[in-house]
């Protein structure tokens, strides 16, 4: 069947992908300049010391070896052992997963939240004034750094009104309640930069439904122009953004990395930096080719729900039912 | 019959900000049962009163004049109230069945979500859909309520829009251009339902189409239209019979081009003035 | 819209630009104070003598601000033209190619770079060779190369559809001339656009890399190294969050409006394409 080819495609596509973008990582961190012995030993090792390092980290071999081996950790979920600190990576970056997750989940909440009423109204009054204010105020938002929202939400509800915690994490585990009060101003920083983009995508999408005959359709058996709408305007609207979801989800997870920077939460981004400072590569590469695989399962996934929502590409002509 | 079901009086219609005309100081009216073509090429302003009559303009439009419905004044009725109106009391027949019907909601949910929609849906919804859709003039009408719109050709997806628009016994049906798109063996079957469906229910028919030989064989009474200006009207017999717009002659003309000599020059404007 | 809020959008682009422009333009022959020498006269109020007054280290922000403007601007053009030098040939390319395979393995490749954002580029640049402003501008530049491949690509297949270059290749134009005299001067405007709307999300990233400290080293001030040292004054002067965060909000909706603007104006071939 069409549609289960389709999917099997993708999928072949997403593993290419993957292996794809594994090289790519792998080569840029270990075919440039920079020696892990050396960062190890330090500036005052002697040469005959980093030599010996190296033989016994098995940085000697051949290139192709040691992506492999790489690749193949990969794949059973090893991501080696930290040079530094001598323990597994995947130990290191797993509280840190968490945290990141928690934050991409309700920026994302929070963006929809905004971007969904606020597109659709943009786009139905967009002959009136207040609908090209919606607008102007999307791109607005648009214009603003998430960090920088972050920074002026710190300013107005941690330090002026004091409502909230200006940063830090507390585990969910420990204080619910805290927990969720360090992640408000995080979540609400990534979510309204990334809503006012998303608004802008809505806006456009539904201006184009609501130009559709079967929306007049709709109002000529009786739905007012808001019910014709919400009731077969939506779907449709929403078929065409989903496709953009998937690249909505790529910048809310790098939002995601410097907005923990912002409100120093130890999420991905925050673990990322210090290895970078610490310029553990190989921790580096880790978190990075975990962070460019979520973008390309989370864009296939999209890929596949549109295929699954599409009736014209579920129920083909000819297929009958 | 002394209380017209629609009056249309003065109507004018102008787009946008340049206020280009669309319809310019058009009247007609309609009895209850009675059924009434509008006839006129393309761009001569016959949607534009369609859709001023089931309030559907376009958001640029200004329309001016008096539409009124059973003596209540339409033109600036709250959309609310207008809605509530359409599908029950007014329906209408679009000319795109290709792109008038939702995508994504297959086609026995759209004709139930009328029912559901007014409240109409005493008893088995399904079961009226059904039956509807058979009426219409569908051959497997479970098969066609099961599929989604791409589905369908482009008589069935017609037939399904005249299914959501007469389900609720309308007393008024506005059809504008409903066969235009279709074959021209569709056409003919796709009229003949129509005709059975309105003649059965007895509802009024307000039929717009650039094509006279189809007015005259669904109207009693015509209006021709021509930039937005009504230049003639009367009974369909008069009207064909006796025409006394050039125009109005020339529409009778062509309308006959199968009756022209070939070889012959064909008759134009200036020929009937 | 209306046409006159679309002139409004161009203009109100153009003037936005133009500031940041001329503000860069004289930064770099003169401003008021040294940019980076630290003096003893630290958060001065706003005053004749500091317009804007002094960060924490006593340096005058309005230098700081039309410096930084000088980097912006910089990084900008340098990674809208890498993005541009790379990928509106290699969107020709695919483009002309249409539906054969290789040009769908293309397009398919390019499409990948969507995966590494500019921000993992840079840290991956910066873990490997340490951070710098060349650094900056490669990640951004690389990263903004599939928006170029995918317009640049749209634009040609619809121009490929035009009669003129049929008959250009019944004469025996060969592709390269044709691509140079006929599809790309018919693209020209749309990837215009496409550069004034990349320069606003350049301008982002950059703030937020520089932000981070994965950018321009601290002997060159930049917009967003001014916001991560005023959000450690935070508690203590928080208005010192504002101008940078002024300049930035001006340059991305600069740029922005901008290209909205000359979208408008060029409407018929973008709706074509888009």
């Amino acid at each position: 069947m069409t549609l289960l080819r389709r999917i099997a495609a993708r999928l072949v596509t997403l593993l290419l992908s993957l292996v794809a973008s594994s090289l790519v990582v792998f080569l840029l961190l270990q075919a440039l300049p920079g020696d892990m012995a050396q960062v190890i030993l330090g500036t005052s090792a002697t040469p005959e010391a980093i030599a010996e390092l190296r033989e016994e980290l098995g940085l000697n071999r051949p290139w192709p070896v040691r992506y492999l081996e790489w690749l193949g950790g990969l794949a059973t979920g090893n991501l080696g052992i930290s040079a530094l600190s001598q323990k597994p990576i995947v130990d290191l970056i797993a509280a840190p997963v968490g945290v990141t997750m928690w934050l991409v989940l309700f920026g994302s909440i929070v963006s929809l939240v905004l971007a969904l009423p606020l597109g659709l109204w943009s786009a139905m009054r967009r002959r009136h004034v207040d609908g090209v204010a919606v607008n102007a105020l999307s791109h607005l938002g648009m214009a603003i750094p998430a960090f920088l929202a972050g920074l002026l939400l710190t300013a107005l509800f941690a330090v002026t009104l004091r409502w909230l915690p200006a940063n830090g994490y507390v585990p969910l585990s420990r204080d619910p309640y805290q927990w969720a009060r360090h992640l408000i101003l995080p979540s609400l920083a990534l979510g309204i930069v990334q809503g006012a983009m998303f608004t802008r995508y809505v806006r456009s999408a539904f201006v184009e439904v609501l130009g559709e005959d079967y929306l007049r359709t709709a109002r000529s058996v009786g739905w007012t122009r808001l019910g014709a709408v919400l009731r077969h305007g939506v779907r449709p609207a929403g078929l065409q953004l989903v496709t953009v979801l998937g690249l909505q989800l790529v910048s809310l997870l790098v939002g995601a990395i410097v907005i923990e920077q912002v409100f120093v939460l130890p999420g991905l981004g925050s673990e990322l930096f210090k290895a970078v400072q610490r310029r553990d590569l190989l921790e580096v590469q880790g978190v990075v080719m975990l962070l460019v695989a979520a973008v390309l399962v989370m864009n296939t996934l999209m890929e596949v729900c549109y295929l699954l929502l599409d009736p014209r590409l579920r129920h083909p002509v000819g297929g009958g039912r | 019959m002394s209380r017209r079901l629609l009056e249309v009086r003065d109507l004018h219609v102008s787009f946008g900000r340049s206020r280009t005309v669309g319809v310019d100081e058009v009247s007609l009216s309609l009895a209850a049962g009675e059924r009434l073509g509008v006839i006129g090429e393309s761009g001569s302003g016959k949607s534009v009163t369609a859709l001023a009559v089931m309030g559907l303009l376009p958001e640029n439009a200004r329309p001016r004049g008096s539409v009124r419905w059973k003596g209540i004044e339409l033109l600036g009725m709250p959309e609310r109230r207008l809605a509530r109106l359409r599908g029950t009391q007014l329906s209408m027949v679009f000319q795109e069945p290709l792109t008038a019907l939702d995508p994504t909601m297959k086609a026995g949910r759209q004709v139930a979500e009328v029912l559901r929609l007014h409240r109409m849906s005493r008893g088995d919804t399904q079961e009226r859909v059904v039956s509807m859709l058979g009426r219409v003039g569908l051959s497997e009408p479970e098969r066609i309520a099961d599929s989604y719109p791409h589905q369908l050709s482009g008589g069935q997806r017609q037939r399904v829009l005249m299914a959501m628009a007469l389900v609720n016994r309308p007393e008024l049906v506005i059809c504008d251009e409903p066969t235009t798109a279709l074959d021209v063996t569709v056409q003919k079957r796709v009229l003949d339902t129509l005709d059975h469906q309105l003649a059965e229910s007895g509802a009024a028919c307000l039929f717009i189409s650039h094509d006279l030989a189809v007015v005259s064989r669904m109207a009693h009474r015509l209006v021709v239209m021509r930039h937005g200006r009504v230049v003639e009207a009367g009974s369909t017999q008069q009207v064909l019979t006796d025409p006394q717009h050039p125009y109005t002659r020339g529409l009778i003309a062509t309308a006959d081009l199968a009756a022209v000599v070939p070889g012959e020059r064909l008759p134009v404007l200036e020929d009937f003035a | 819209m209306s046409r006159s809020l679309r002139e409004v959008t161009l203009w109100s682009g153009l003037v936005l630009v133009g500031m940041i422009v001329l503000t860069a333009l004289v930064a770099m022959v003169w401003t008021p104070f040294d940019p980076i020498r630290v003096t003893p006269e630290r958060l001065a109020p706003m005053s004749s003598r500091h317009w804007l007054g002094t960060d924490a280290y006593g340096i005058d922000i309005l230098s700081q601000l039309m410096s930084g403007a000088r980097t912006c601007l910089l990084v900008g053009m340098v990674s809208v033209a890498i993005a541009a030098l790379v990928g509106i040939p290699l969107g020709l390319v695919i483009g002309i190619g249409g539906d054969r395979w290789w040009a769908r393995l293309l397009l398919r490749i390019s499409d990948m770079l969507y995966a590494l954002p500019a921000l993992l580029l840079a840290i991956l640049l910066a873990a490997a060779l340490g951070a710098s402003t060349t650094t900056a501008m490669a990640a951004i530049g690389i990263a903004t190369i599939p928006v170029f491949v995918r317009m640049t690509r749209a634009g040609t297949m619809q121009v490929m559809t035009r009669d003129y270059v049929a008959s250009a290749r019944v004469s025996g134009i060969g592709w390269p001339a044709i691509a140079w005299q006929h599809i790309l001067p018919n693209v020209a405007p749309l990837l215009g656009v496409q550069a004034s709307v990349s320069f606003a999300t350049a301008i982002l990233a950059e703030a937020a890399l520089s932000y981070l400290g994965l950018s321009t080293p601290s002997t060159t001030p930049t917009w967003g190294r001014m916001i991560n040292e005023a959000q450690r004054a935070i508690y203590t002067s928080p208005e010192l969050t504002v101008w940078p965060a002024l300049a930035i909000g001006m340059a991305v909706l600069g740029f922005n409006l901008l290209g909205d603007g000359l979208r408008d104006r060029l409407d018929p071939l973008l709706k074509e394409v888009s």
